[in-house]
């Protein structure tokens, strides 16, 4: 989308809406209480007439019933740099009206794993970072966590499974056995060199592992290193607290740059 | 051939000063045409996924370098007279092809390749970069916006520096103030008042905002060098201005510490040139005064035999969908190059004259006197005051500096030695070392597993801190051979590339020499108490043959050479240095050729000196004030 794009008649949210919508506007939102993604179709359908109300000119009365004056004034959203234009809020407009079609998602589909072979690549990760919990100071509903624990693991299982094995049980598979048998991580980090690429790709999911494929740009911000020295991803702080770099961080995220409510 | 329209004034590049000047002048009512090079890259998300796009750019990539986000990289697998790359830029030296896609510098110059679009011929590696798009080289600057003193404008007759031929200012101060304040309002700086009159900086108007609040770890750090102080000079650790919004200014939010300051802020609360562009480009009435030429590389400067004028400057048109390229004129009454150190030097060295003279250089000091602010950089951890284990200050949260040392800057220490400043990073060790996820990998790579390795980690990124000591260089006999000229080799357009032999003098190594030994003093029991973990070069290097970022050399007094790692602060400074003296300097104070009387050359290759504060304020400030020359010259 361009800002001189003229207005779409018939406008899909993967083809269309999804593209007009920046970080800043994603971070707007989670960070403001509201707890619904920008990026997520069922998200922003449900919410489509309070969207159309807040990408109103600033100045439009209409901007305080959806709740944006509630936010810090420091942090007015929107503008960064202008309204949207003319153009996109009616091809919004029109997207409403067709009943809000999604389109179609492009984004590659993630193969399902093994239920319990999933759940052991979890138990095992833990085990070796030492981090007892995943989604910390992000995500507080228990189910979500899970759930979202579970997605990553399926992305970094597949990674993984690229590994190019030295022996014939240094794979994911052989780690994962080896762990069911006998979950004693000192041991078993000793016999899978695998294990030293397993903490660091949920450390640092952005390492390109040499023979085993690069990351996605979107697991960059999954990073546990980030949250263990209650920090932020550089180039990424939803934390809208004015200024909460002048603060010491509290374990529970505040202050570290992070620190938002998302579900 | 000629394009049929003519300007009351052409700029060559829409960077800082090309912009702000091309701003300036279409409020008085002037029609300008600007000449970019590279593209237009939207200013915020809202005008296009470009931005997220860099963004996502920035995320995806293992060494987050200040050029990560932007185009302008060539492959080193495409030959030139083939490649889409027509605005290529330089890559960082340090960086090995898999992450730029350029030549490493000391591997090209090992293999006798002719390296990345800059070739580099020196003993040791000049290590700043540019970029090539509207908006230029803001796309990826700090944002620190530090005053000149006064003194930095007389440091040659006051302090009687041990410089043969050493240039001094042709300005002072006091004429640069008023426009020092209109420079801070265009850019929306963040300060605090108090900071320069506690240095002697006298002001005529306020910060048009408060400042960038400092960070916890300027606190702690504060606390403990409170009332300490090293050869008389105290160890404050004050607020640095800085072009990033503190409040909701100009349409652009407040800082909200997405800490990737360099090279991309995520929301526009910093400051780009872009800023200006967009404030152009969306008012009817200026839009209707200002175009911009994008993707137009200007490579020769016509000048008119009767009378020494500028009479057009020749530029090629290329395309992002073919392969077309299309040669033509651009003619205006004044004309200003503001294509940054190297472009703009390499711009008139390839524009023939008279008698054999390139254009602009009857002194032959166009190219010569390149330099930077060569950085010491050292870093550690924070130990505990009580000896034991080390003390947390949450770096990694914030923009990436938001104080400094500034005591050092101007001292009597400058008779003798380069002054420095001393730059507090927010980012601990991101700049020399790698963010924490490298921290992570090498504690995960070493075999530590469990809370062993998360304790591990912990303990280490928590505690990170970093200092950058940034020397001042001024121009004299020995920086005339720090210069850029034409290599033989072409572009994609086959415009001659840069190539620079980069030459530290003397002064500003002694200048290093004195820095270390006040970095060992800071991080000594007594001051920060910080366990030191800066990387020293091995010794002996081959001085032939140095990595990129190292040298040796002999401290004046000393019999002995020394080895350093020495980093570019991205600060691409001289080459059309200004003066009074036409034969050993290309422009006046205000900016103007003494050889043309219709070109002026504005960006921070107009500095006879780098001083110590980051330059674009001070070439910001310069640049409005040319702007108002031009409009006195067209009246």
């Amino acid at each position: 989308m361009n800002s001189n794009d003229p207005v779409i008649e018939h406008p899909t949210f993967y083809q269309n809406i999804r593209l007009m919508f920046s970080q800043y506007d994603q971070i707007m939102m989670l960070s403001s209480g509201r707890r619904f993604d920008l990026f997520d179709y069922n998200s922003v359908k449900s919410m489509a007439n309070q969207i159309y109300l807040a990408i109103q000119p600033n100045e439009d009365p209409n901007m305080a019933a959806a709740g944006w004056s509630q936010l810090q004034q420091v942090h007015i959203m929107p503008p960064v740099g202008g309204p949207w234009p003319k153009s996109w809020v009616l091809t919004f407009k029109n997207w409403i009206t067709d009943g809000c079609p999604a389109g179609t998602d492009t984004s590659p589909a993630i193969p399902a794993v093994d239920p319990a072979t999933l759940d052991a690549f979890i138990a095992l990760s833990k085990a070796l970072t030492g981090i007892d919990q995943f989604f910390r100071f992000d995500i507080f509903n228990p189910d979500v966590i899970k759930q979202q624990e579970q997605e990553l693991a399926t992305i970094y299982y597949f990674r993984l499974s690229k590994y190019p094995s030295t022996s014939p049980s240094d794979n994911l598979n052989g780690v994962i056995a080896a762990w069911n048998s006998n979950p004693d991580v000192a041991a078993i980090s000793k016999s899978f060199p695998i294990c030293k690429d397993i903490n660091t790709i949920w450390y640092n999911t952005t390492t390109s592992f040499d023979g085993f494929g690069s990351p996605e740009f979107n697991q960059y911000k999954q990073g546990q290193v980030w949250k263990v020295s209650l920090c932020h991803p550089t180039g990424y702080a939803p934390e809208n607290t004015p200024f909460y770099w002048t603060n010491a961080p509290s374990d529970n995220g505040e202050f570290s740059g992070f620190y938002f409510v998302n579900y | 051939m000629a394009d049929q329209i003519s300007y009351d004034v052409v700029i060559v590049g829409a960077g800082i000063a090309g912009a702000q000047m091309a701003y300036k002048l279409a409020k008085n009512g002037k029609k300008v045409l600007v000449l970019e090079a590279g593209d237009l890259l939207p200013n915020v998300a809202q005008e296009g996924p470009v931005k997220q796009d860099a963004l996502n750019k920035f995320y995806g990539k293992p060494i987050k370098d200040p050029s990560v986000p932007w185009p302008g990289t060539k492959d080193p697998s495409i030959p030139w007279e083939t490649s889409d790359v027509k605005a290529p830029r330089p890559t960082s030296p340090g960086v090995n092809s898999d992450n730029t896609q350029g030549e490493a510098w000391s591997m090209a110059k090992l293999e006798g390749k002719p390296g990345n679009y800059l070739q580099q011929t020196g003993k040791y590696a000049f290590g700043s970069t540019y970029e090539r798009v509207a908006g230029g080289t803001t796309k990826h600057w700090l944002g620190t916006c530090l005053r000149f003193s006064p003194d930095d404008f007389k440091v040659v007759s006051k302090y009687n520096p041990p410089i043969p031929g050493a240039q001094e200012w042709p300005i002072t101060y006091d004429q640069l103030e008023p426009y020092y304040g209109q420079a801070e309002n265009e850019i929306g700086v963040a300060g605090d008042a108090n900071v320069d009159k506690k240095y002697g900086v006298p002001r005529s108007t306020e910060y048009p905002m408060g400042p960038i609040p400092q960070s916890y770890l300027d606190q702690i750090l504060q606390q403990r060098l409170n009332g300490k102080n090293i050869d008389g000079n105290a160890l404050d650790i004050v607020s640095t201005p800085q072009g990033r919004n503190s409040v909701v200014f100009d349409n652009r939010p407040a800082c909200m510490g997405n800490s990737s300051c360099v090279p991309i802020c995520p929301i526009n609360a910093k400051y780009d040139a872009g800023v200006h562009v967009s404030k152009i480009m969306n008012d009817p009435t200026l839009s209707a005064l200002v175009t911009f030429s994008l993707r137009s590389v200007a490579y020769q400067v016509a000048v008119n035999p009767a009378d020494n004028t500028i009479s057009g400057i020749k530029y090629k048109v290329w395309s992002k969908d073919s392969s077309d390229v299309v040669d033509t004129v651009a003619i205006g009454k004044q004309y200003v190059i503001a294509s940054h150190a190297i472009e703009t030097a390499k711009l008139l060295l390839n524009s023939p004259w008279k008698d054999g003279l390139t254009v602009a250089n009857s002194s032959n000091m166009v190219g010569r006197n390149l330099m930077d602010h060569i950085c010491l950089v050292v870093w550690g951890n924070l130990k505990s005051e009580n000896g034991s284990g080390y003390f947390p200050v949450f770096p990694y949260r914030g923009p990436m500096s938001t104080s400094g040392i500034e005591t050092f800057r101007n001292t009597p220490q400058r008779s003798k030695t380069a002054a420095f400043r001393i730059e507090v990073g927010n980012d601990g060790w991101q700049w020399p070392y790698g963010g924490p996820e490298y921290s992570a990998d090498n504690f995960a790579n070493s075999g530590l597993v469990g809370k062993d390795l998360l304790n591990a980690v912990v303990n280490e990124v928590n505690s990170q801190v970093r200092f950058a000591l940034e020397l001042e260089t001024i121009s004299g006999d020995d920086t005339l051979a720090s210069r850029v000229t034409l290599s033989n080799d072409k572009d994609a357009l086959g415009i001659p590339r840069p190539s620079v032999n980069y030459v530290i003098p003397q002064y500003t190594l002694d200048g290093y020499a004195y820095a270390i030994s006040v970095a060992e003093q800071l991080f000594s029991d007594a001051m920060a108490n910080i366990d030191n973990k800066t990387l020293v070069p091995a010794f002996p290097l081959d001085p032939n043959n140095p990595p990129a970022g190292y040298l040796t050399f002999t401290p004046s007094g000393s019999d002995q050479e020394i080895a350093i790692e020495f980093r570019g602060a991205g600060h691409l400074i001289g080459t059309h240095r200004m003066g009074t003296d036409p034969h050993l300097a290309v422009t006046n104070a205000d900016l103007k050729t003494f050889d043309h009387s219709n070109l002026f050359l504005v960006g921070c290759g107009a500095f006879p000196t780098t001083a110590t504060s980051n330059p674009t304020l001070t070439l910001s400030a310069l640049a409005l004030r040319a702007a108002d020359k031009i409009i006195e010259e067209l009246h």
